[in-house]
């Protein structure tokens, strides 16, 4: 009877995220178009498991206490808002078979590669969920400072404060808990109390599995996304299966804990809407990639600089290639100036005051932490180490599979079809860029050399791009594939329902 | 295009498997080879445990003490002339532990013991020149088993062999399909090898996506009255090196979650934790918890080893914990309050002298506290 019980409240725990973002999203969704199906359930489901803690923090926040009847009815709420506004808007059209359609036009080769990959897809994903069914949580950091709070706030059903030791200690730990990284975001450790309260137990493993709903999540919305940016079924497929067939991606699914899936599925989920937004000015995209882009400093203090390489990218987008070099150029003069005049120890920061603690926030780069290292302890300058780090993990260790070869094919040739880096993919290049121009610095001119060489920062930083450079590499594969060479083409090939509206048209039609 | 790519990537692995065995086989005489000494070899013998021969199949049943021993040759022998090794153990239950030993020259000798890493004992392929201690002439090679008393082992094989193409390809395979249980860096990085493994598995793919990609432009030039040049069997050929490089990870996948069901299967929260990695730490804690009078209780947890400490810790929620990491400085005096909690880990640098009741936190501050807990784990104090 309890297993009962506690199947139906996992199931409805699981569902509430699915259904709060999948239904909202498709209220936007265009109801036609290839994709869509795997669009909305994907990116939906992300978007839920997102939402679901900033709920928790919102009722925490008006002294509600975090019961599972208190966050499913606001979550319920929204569900049942969302249909309503759906029933309205004809829900029929929105959930016909476009899906179906697309693969039922493939010739009989392609749909059995497509099963195949599909198939192999699933038996990794089972393979997974036995792992995070069975398997109480294990990884360090995830015992270390993402746990620890889910386990006091699911005790307490409220978002007890947590502080750096020596406050606890100058506090004598009166209404406060202390770990060792007690300015954590909330995001991941709320999922682990949501599944608990749903349980109503403290479960280290079950509690685990929304890692597995985000890696399912991020594989649909990585399908729909990149058959939204017109690339076929088939090689859609492949490379879905490429990105989830990745070792080291996998092993943060099968040894859920650590907040690095969510937050690489988040930015990954930005880059995708980002450009298809960019290539089709749908709003719902832009809003898409907003949501993704924002959340990511709420899952990962380092989400921060994932977040701030969308504005080069933005600027590029919206103006010409000549007056966006300008303020591009402004802003990184702007920045070694400040770099150059500043004090080093400068912080600026913003004290919110709840339940009688303090809540700091700290908004100078300085106060960044990323894996556990402060950045103001950084001292810049060359570790070679590093770079032999970055090559064996991402060329010789089994981490991303082939992943970095195909990065090296696909790149030059990239640059070498007409267009595709400097015009088709702009935004998503200087995102990208930008964001392994940082990745490089970290390990390269900083002290994270050794996370480099050791093998430790060096693939956890590498989980929150290697989805977004798989979505780059999968697009100029499939425009190379489709030009049959590096010829020049007249641009990408989207299907007819995202064509792109001219700039300052209204967003696509909804078909009811 | 599929029969070209076919074509392609069978050529590929044929080129890529004579290059193995021409470029990269193992240093050791191979126009005389050395006779295979093996379990079936005249001068084995078992030291402990007793052993019968059923179906070319030793059945070794470990002694009262759960050990076995089988020797394989007495005398010495030139490491270099046996560069692969063959373990060859049935699949049971209990999962003994395995090691094999042996000793080099010197006086007196030394004894060296590999521990293998990988846990794919069914036809397990070592290449012994990856092991750093296979070296100079080597003798008294054996086969340790530990395991539960009275146990029955079945032994396949167990030998050390010259050199052979299709012995160093089974090493080569013994090294991809291998398994490796989870551990604690496997969170950073997945190198997709143990350290005795021969190549790393992505650079062997790498190759026979080189090889076939080369192959597929020989036939190009070959046939190029009836064959063009396409990007799709260039991409169906990338696509199925990665599906075979998967395989082998899939695989590991596989084993491990058949190992996983193994220890968790059918236990509730509080099981899984008492066999779990950190069964015995969960079970100290279990013991600490109710010491705690009141939930905000303040818990001070100590360790020189930042795991032990770390996970304590950890177990100890949703208590009020402070962990102190090691080589942190213990808080000061006026900071503590009586009635706190230190629970100490071993190792540990702190003591508790129990005729002075007082609690050494350094060389030279003593606090007074009483004994609470005190056993093989840890201890643990109420300062007073």
């Amino acid at each position: 009877m309890e297993a009962v019980h506690i199947i139906i409240t996992l199931a409805t725990a699981l569902a509430l995220p699915v259904l709060l973002g999948g239904l909202w999203l498709s209220i936007f969704v265009p109801a036609q178009g290839a994709g869509r199906t795997a669009l909305v359930w994907g990116c939906g489901t992300l978007i839920g498991l997102l939402l679901i803690p900033q709920l928790m923090l919102a009722l925490d926040a008006l002294d509600i206490p975090l019961t599972f009847r208190s966050i499913a009815s606001l979550a319920g709420a929204l569900v049942a808002l969302a249909l309503v506004v759906l029933l309205f808007t004809g829900a029929r059209a929105r959930f016909s078979g476009a899906l179906a359609k697309s693969y039922a036009d493939l010739p009989a080769s392609h749909k059995a590669l497509f099963i195949f990959l599909l198939s192999l897809i699933i038996l990794r994903m089972s393979s997974l969920g036995l792992e995070v069914f069975l398997r109480p949580l294990y990884p360090w950091d995830a015992t270390m400072h993402w746990a620890t709070k889910a386990r006091v706030w699911y005790e307490y059903n409220s978002i007890a404060p947590f502080v750096d030791n020596a406050q606890w200690l100058e506090l004598g730990g009166k209404g406060v808990f202390t770990d060792v990284h007690a300015n954590y975001p909330a995001t991941v450790p709320l999922l682990q109390v949501w599944m608990s309260l749903a349980m109503a137990q403290w479960n280290p493993s079950l509690m685990n599995l929304p890692w597995l709903l985000c890696f399912m999540a991020l594989g649909a919305a990585f399908y729909g996304q990149l058959r939204v940016s017109g690339v076929g079924p088939v090689i859609s497929m492949a490379f879905t299966y490429f990105l989830l067939s990745m070792p080291l991606l996998n092993i943060h699914v099968a040894l859920a804990g650590y907040a690095d899936l969510f937050l690489g599925a988040a930015y990954c989920g930005a880059l995708m809407a980002f450009h298809n937004w960019a290539s089709t000015r749908q709003r719902w995209q832009a809003v898409l990639a907003l949501v993704f882009a924002l959340s990511c400093p709420l899952i990962k203090n380092e989400g921060v600089i994932w977040s701030l390489t969308f504005i080069p990218a933005l600027i590029f987008t919206l103006f010409s290639r000549g007056d966006a070099a300008k303020p591009y150029v402004l802003f990184a003069l702007l920045l070694v100036l400040l770099w150059l005049l500043l004090p080093p120890d400068l912080q600026i920061t913003v004290q919110i005051a709840a339940h009688g603690t303090t809540t700091q926030w700290l908004l100078a780069p300085p106060a960044l932490e990323i894996a556990g290292h402060a950045l103001n302890d950084m001292i810049f300058e060359f570790h070679a180490e590093g770079l032999v780090g970055i090559v064996q993990s991402i060329w010789l260790h089994d981490n991303w599979h082939l992943m970095g070869y195909l990065l090296l094919a696909v790149l030059p040739l990239g640059i070498l079809m007409p267009g595709a880096l400097v015009r088709t993919y702009l935004e998503l290049t200087i995102a990208l860029g930008t964001a392994v121009g940082a990745f490089l610095f970290l390990f390269l001119f900083t002290g994270f050399g050794v996370a480099a060489s050791e093998f430790t920062g060096v693939g956890r930083i590498g989980i929150q791009l290697a989805p977004g450079l798989l979505y780059l590499a999968a697009l100029l594969c499939s425009e190379l594939l489709t030009r049959g060479g590096v010829r020049a083409t007249s641009g990408t090939s989207l299907p007819a329902a995202w064509r792109p509206a001219p700039f300052g048209a209204p967003a696509a039609t909804i078909t009811n | 295009m599929l029969r070209i790519t076919g074509l392609s990537l069978l050529l590929g692995a044929l080129a890529l498997i004579a290059g193995l065995t021409l470029f990269f086989s193992p240093p050791g005489d191979t126009e005389s080879p050395a006779p295979v000494i093996n379990v079936n070899s005249a001068d084995t013998r078992i030291f402990w445990g007793t052993a019968t021969t059923v179906d070319d199949e030793l059945q070794l049943q470990l002694n009262a003490a759960g050990n076995g021993v089988i020797r394989l040759a007495t005398k010495r022998i030139d490491a270099r002339a046996y560069p692969f090794l063959h373990l060859a153990i049935e699949e049971s239950a209990h999962k003994p532990q395995v090691s094999i030993s042996w000793i080099t020259s010197g006086k007196p000798a030394d004894v060296h013991t590999y521990v293998p890493h990988s846990k794919s004992w069914s036809s397990l392929w070592l290449a012994t020149n990856e092991i750093p201690e296979w070296t100079g002439n080597i003798g008294f090679v054996r086969l340790n088993v530990v395991g539960q008393a009275g146990e029955t082992v079945r032994i396949r094989d167990f030998g050390i062999y010259p050199a052979s193409p299709a012995r160093q390809l089974k090493a080569i395979f013994s090294d991809l399909a291998g398994y490796v249980p989870w551990n604690r860096a496997a969170m950073n990085s997945h190198t997709g090898v143990t350290p005795v493994a021969s190549f790393y598995p992505s650079m062997l793919t790498v190759a026979l996506l080189a090889l076939s990609l080369l192959v597929y432009s020989v036939l190009l030039l070959v046939f190029r009255s009836r064959v063009t040049f396409s990007w799709h069997v260039v991409a169906l050929i990338f696509l199925a090196c990665w599906i075979i490089l998967d395989l082998f990870w899939q695989n590991r996948l596989l084993r491990q979650v058949a190992d996983t069901y193994h220890t968790f299967s059918g236990k509730n929260v509080e099981e899984k934790l008492t066999v779990g990695p950190d069964a015995e730490l969960y079970k100290f804690v279990a013991q600490v918890k109710p010491l705690a009078q009141r939930p905000e209780t303040r818990i001070f947890v100590s360790s020189s080893d930042r795991y032990r400490g770390q996970r304590s810790a950890y177990y100890l929620y949703p208590l009020n914990i402070y962990w102190l990491v090691p080589d942190s400085e213990f808080p000061p005096d006026d900071l503590l309050h009586s009635g706190d909690l230190i629970v100490l880990i071993n190792p540990t640098p702190m003591r508790f002298n129990e005729e002075r009741q007082t609690l050494a936190t350094s060389p030279v501050n003593r606090l007074d506290a009483e004994l609470l807990l005190n056993d093989r784990i840890g201890t643990v104090v109420r300062l007073k």
